[in-house]
């Protein structure tokens, strides 16, 4: 049930399709720089890819003009901050978020773009992540080990 | 006085007759809800977090509590609490606890939107005599144990629990656990939002003892010190020189455990004398187990002979609900009397 809530908008699947090809190119260097800024300060893998989520999920239920592309690279700074939020013990200032790679916006812009995405999101922001259940698997596959050797949470 | 009400000052009038002035608006940004269609009553609490009004749902006519809360910190954006909380709050949907209706933004100011009932815990027990509140005891306690149930099994703490954070119903019967505040999950890492736990006298006495991770036997404790408050009609560790715990607690561990058993000794006489029923005297030990890891779980205590039948008669079934005197106590005189 949670999952379905949680999903994207019925027929999202199309509408990935109907997507342009500047925004299909913005949500790729979207997701780029995501990895990117996840390796920089350490972030869990679950935090990218709850960034990742936030992005599709805002896509999909909000229209993006092609000539507003920066809007995708701002949205994905708001995604990357709340995920954070979600999941990491220390988050970083959005200043800090800020300085890889010439995303520059300002706090009270990334405040008020966080506030959109969390409102467009209607703040249930704790999706389910395959994350949730790997250690349940690797529990089943390898008896002997103990998750935590395998696998950092 | 007059002036006064022209600052966005409400002149409150006392039964005793001296003249005390709140703060209704706090800020004009709490005029916003007009936008929404809520009108504001009164301003009602004043938390960490932010400020609670009463207001009025113009469309529907319902009560709710409004919370404003303030983006200050600019530097670090939209604060995890207020995520990873309203994103929990967004989760619960139980009739036992109070619904976050909605949330509204505007500027760097959040409103989160809560359902709202008039009568707390408190002032229902401040209004009964021992006697009168019997027949209710059973139903209202499994009613909070049912709702601190549901919060546990979602991985939720509510760690404010208190007479005024249970709101009744009195219309439909329901019991509802309220919390202003916003709960903490224990699913993620919580520690930094634990400001207000300072000397509530529902809290755990191992959590005075050494810092330990709050935990759901806490909740349990908290619902224990209500069940006694219920049947004896006074906190039962109240706040002040009279602090039993606090006295207990400056004892080494095993010496407290010692001075425990003689204090509980006395407690559950003296409960008995009250008319409570000897089941029920042994759920409310179990519920105050200093152990933590010993002390029943929600659910635990749910299942105990005492409650057997108790949800069965839900309180419609019982003698009517219905304060003995009729005056109810209004939510400003509340207010004024300091008793929030």
């Amino acid at each position: 049930d949670k999952e379905i809530s949680f999903g994207f908008k019925r027929g999202e699947t199309d509408k990935s399709v109907m997507l342009s090809d500047d925004i299909k190119c913005a949500r790729l260097e979207a997701i780029a720089w995501i990895l990117n800024t996840r390796a920089v300060f350490g972030f869990r893998p679950k935090t990218a890819y709850l960034s990742v989520t936030y992005l599709d999920r805002f896509l999909s239920t909000r229209f993006i003009d092609s000539d507003k592309l920066w809007a995708i690279k701002l949205l994905s700074v708001a995604c990357v901050s709340v995920a954070a939020k979600m999941e990491e013990v220390k988050v970083p200032a959005l200043s800090e978020l800020q300085n890889i790679d010439g995303y520059n916006f300002g706090n009270s812009v990334i405040l008020r773009m966080e506030l959109m995405l969390l409102k467009t999101m209607d703040w249930r922001m704790g999706s389910i992540t395959p994350f949730a259940f790997l250690h349940h698997f690797i529990r089943k596959f390898c008896k002997d080990s103990s998750p935590s050797n395998v696998l950092p949470r | 006085m007059k002036k006064v009400k022209d600052c966005c000052y409400k002149v409150v009038k006392k039964t005793n007759g001296s003249v005390s002035c709140l703060n209704i608006l706090g800020s004009e940004q709490m005029e916003k809800v007009k936008d929404w269609n809520y009108k504001v009553v009164e301003k009602i609490g004043q938390g960490v977090f932010g400020e609670v009004y009463k207001c009025l749902n113009l469309e529907t006519g319902k009560k709710v509590a409004i919370k404003m809360i303030n983006i200050q910190n600019e530097p670090e954006g939209v604060p995890s609490y207020l995520i990873a909380g309203v994103s929990l709050l967004k989760e619960l949907e139980h009739d036992n606890i109070v619904r976050l209706l909605d949330v509204l933004t505007s500027g760097r100011y959040v409103y989160l939107v809560f359902e709202y009932l008039d009568l707390d815990l408190g002032s229902f027990i401040r209004k009964h005599t021992a006697t009168s509140i019997r027949p209710h005891i059973k139903t209202i306690l499994s009613q909070i144990l049912v709702g601190l149930a549901y919060y546990h099994s979602h991985n939720i703490l509510h760690g404010d629990l208190q007479p005024s954070n249970v709101l009744i119903d009195l219309k439909s019967k329901k019991v509802k656990l309220a919390d202003f505040g916003l709960t903490t999950s224990f699913g993620v890492p919580h520690i930094e939002y634990s400001y207000n736990e300072v000397g509530s006298p529902y809290k755990a006495p191992e959590s005075r003892i050494r810092s330990s991770v709050y935990s759901t036997p806490h909740d349990v404790w908290a619902v224990g010190c209500i069940f006694a408050e219920m049947v004896s009609g006074n906190p039962l560790f109240p706040c002040g020189k009279k602090d039993h715990l606090s006295l207990i607690v400056r004892y080494l561990e095993d010496m407290i455990n010692n001075l425990f058993i003689c204090y509980w000794q006395d407690l559950a006489e003296q409960l008995l004398g009250l008319g409570l029923e000897p089941p029920g005297v042994e759920l409310l030990s179990q519920m105050l187990y200093l152990d933590p890891d010993l002390r029943v779980t929600a659910n635990g205590a749910l299942l105990h002979r005492y409650l057997r039948h108790a949800e069965d008669i839900r309180i419609a079934e019982t003698v009517p609900l219905k304060l003995p005197s009729s005056n109810k106590p209004s939510f400003s005189q509340k207010v004024s009397e300091g008793r929030f």
